[in-house]
């Protein structure tokens, strides 16, 4: 049961992270479209990117949501103090 | 219940596992009203889409064009702002009805319990009762368990995937996006984001439930910031219901000793975040008000009074007299009134005083200055003018801040012609200002385009400043 709890806990941290994320890079998608043209991004890449505005988009968003999910996973792991008890 | 606000329980662990709620179906007044949201907000979500505005969708967030329409006004890139008005709108709402009437939203309005509903409702039409359906969990796997997971899972997915067809409609023109879903010819972003919003429906409909409030919402855990002890939340009257007594001991009538609470636990069957409310308020309860019908009916029938179980404040609760209307007027409540109609006006007022067009002007880098065939020193400046409004407009070109020069779109043979951008389009055109050898001129100066709009009772004119360069300075 105890086992199970705490499976269950990593399970619900994973969630909140994946949520939490998701509304941020919601935000920060809005934030940088609104300014930036995926279309132009694209023609001035340093490689070559052939971007519609619908794969702009989407490819943003996902990669904002995937960066902020890292960072979040990251910070979580790293502000546990070794202090704390251990969970076995 | 004179120490609600005392009584929170405290939580130990942050999560326990999860059992999944069954909750009771309840009828009642509160019940109705929250039928009424459900079928409201779902009827305008899958509605919306479908409405024409002349000869295009009429809420259209055209995303591949850059361009959001709503009904009769279109939103630009440039109008960033205005969506930032209105979120903050939606927020300072969200914080005048939490101090008003405590979690409204959540029991009545959240896509989250909305969906959950829906969800739920599918769920009994198939399985039916809550006992049913707890014996169904439990019994082992046979032909007619089979058939009724299979029937709700069906009827789950097919609704989910409805809604995330309906979702991308908002995005791309529904009617093309379901004749091309349909006919299997749907692919790449679309098809992605109609299985992507369909699959959160799901999953969150109707697995994860009252989970994202409990665990997930930030809402969830800020609104208590917006109470104090006369917004509005369900509560128990524990004067009055305990002790609990049922029974025997309910019928013995020398028993002095026993409230109104008859122990049936209807208030908890009928929970949709499995949360007996007898304990107070906690911050897993959401409002629904489902536990006030479910004791109601109870009340009606044992023959004792409603309202063991209702909406009350804090206040009222301790004996407070306050009158409705004095309960309602409070600090908090002034100041967010206050500040949502301010940023209101400010949102119509800004709106209505956007203009129709708007210009871009950028020179020719090529080369700053060249002759023309008549010894005339001229410029060249691309031009880009977005049409923002719903017709087609012609604008006509000028300029100022150069004795002797005129400007005129290029390839055309004299001013006073104008160059047709239709509605809510970009239109690129290229200019060229003319100044003739003998006039006075510097290597470098600051002249003013300006663009008017000729069609319409309201016509506005832009004035763009630009610069304009010659060989030298030269004064005579």
């Amino acid at each position: 049961m105890e086992k199970m709890d705490h499976k269950a806990n990593k399970l619900i941290t994973l969630g909140v992270v994946l949520w939490v994320s998701f509304l941020s890079a919601a935000v920060a998608t809005m934030l940088f479209f609104a300014t930036f043209d995926p279309v132009d991004l694209g023609d001035i890449a340093t490689f070559p990117l052939s971007l519609d505005r619908m794969g702009g988009y989407s490819v943003g968003f996902l990669l904002f949501w995937l960066l902020l999910a890292v960072n979040s996973l990251a910070v979580i792991w790293l502000a546990r103090r070794p202090n704390e008890p251990r969970e076995h | 219940m004179t120490d609600s606000l005392n009584k929170i329980p405290v939580e130990v662990a942050l999560y326990e596992s999860s059992e999944k709620i069954y909750p009771r179906e309840t009828k009642g007044r509160f019940q109705r009203w929250r039928m009424l949201c459900v079928y409201m907000l779902l009827g305008l979500y899958y509605a919306l889409p479908w409405v024409q505005w002349g000869d295009r969708q009429a809420i259209l967030f055209d995303l591949p064009a850059r361009k959001f329409h709503i009904f009769f006004l279109t939103f630009w890139p440039q109008d960033f702002i205005f969506l930032t008005l209105l979120l903050i709108m939606a927020g300072l709402l969200l914080f005048f009805a939490t101090a008003l009437a405590g979690r409204v939203w959540c029991g009545y309005a959240c896509p989250q319990t909305v969906w959950t509903e829906a969800f739920i409702w599918m769920e009994r039409w198939v399985e039916g009762t809550r006992a049913q359906q707890m014996k169904l969990t439990a019994a082992p796997w046979s032909f007619t368990k089979v058939r009724k997971r299979v029937t709700k899972q069906f009827l789950w997915l097919t609704f989910s995937l409805f809604t995330g067809l309906t979702f991308v409609g908002y995005f791309q023109p529904i009617s093309q996006l379901f004749v091309d879903f349909f006919s299997w010819e749907l692919t790449g972003w679309g098809l992605f984001w109609v299985l992507f919003y369909g699959f959160a429906t799901y999953g969150n409909a109707g697995f994860m439930r009252e989970q994202v409030c409990k665990y997930m919402c930030p809402y969830a855990r800020f609104q208590s910031a917006m109470f104090d002890a006369d917004t509005l939340i369900v509560a128990y009257d524990a004067d009055r219901g305990e002790p609990r007594a049922r029974g025997s001991r309910r019928k013995d009538e020398s028993s002095e000793n026993k409230g109104d609470c008859i122990e049936c636990g209807i208030c908890v069957q009928v929970c949709p975040t499995g949360i007996d409310i007898r304990d107070g308020l906690q911050y897993e309860c959401i409002a629904c008000a489902a536990c006030i019908d479910g004791c109601d009916e109870v009340m009606d029938k044992v023959g004792l009074p409603r309202g063991l179980i209702k909406y009350s404040t804090d206040a009222l609760d301790k004996g407070s007299e306050k009158t409705l209307l004095q309960t309602l007027i409070r600090p908090r409540v002034i100041i967010y009134s206050i500040l949502l109609s301010v940023i209101a006006i400010g949102f119509v007022t800004a709106l209505s005083m956007r203009g129709n067009f708007l210009v871009d002007v950028l020179r020719d880098r090529n080369a700053f200055y060249r002759y023309s065939e008549q010894g005339e020193i001229q410029n060249t400046y691309q031009i880009r003018i977005m049409n923002k409004s719903q017709t087609t407009q012609l604008y006509m070109l000028d300029m100022r801040g150069l004795e002797g020069a005129t400007a005129v779109w290029t390839k055309s043979s004299e001013p006073g012609v104008s160059r047709e951008v239709g509605a809510g389009e970009i239109g690129e055109f290229s200019i060229t200002v003319s100044l003739p050898e003998t006039a006075d001129y510097k290597r470098s100066q600051t002249i003013e385009l300006l663009f008017s709009e000729t069609v319409g009772d309201n016509v506005d004119t832009i004035v763009e400043p630009a610069r304009f360069w010659g060989p030298r300075d030269v004064s005579r």
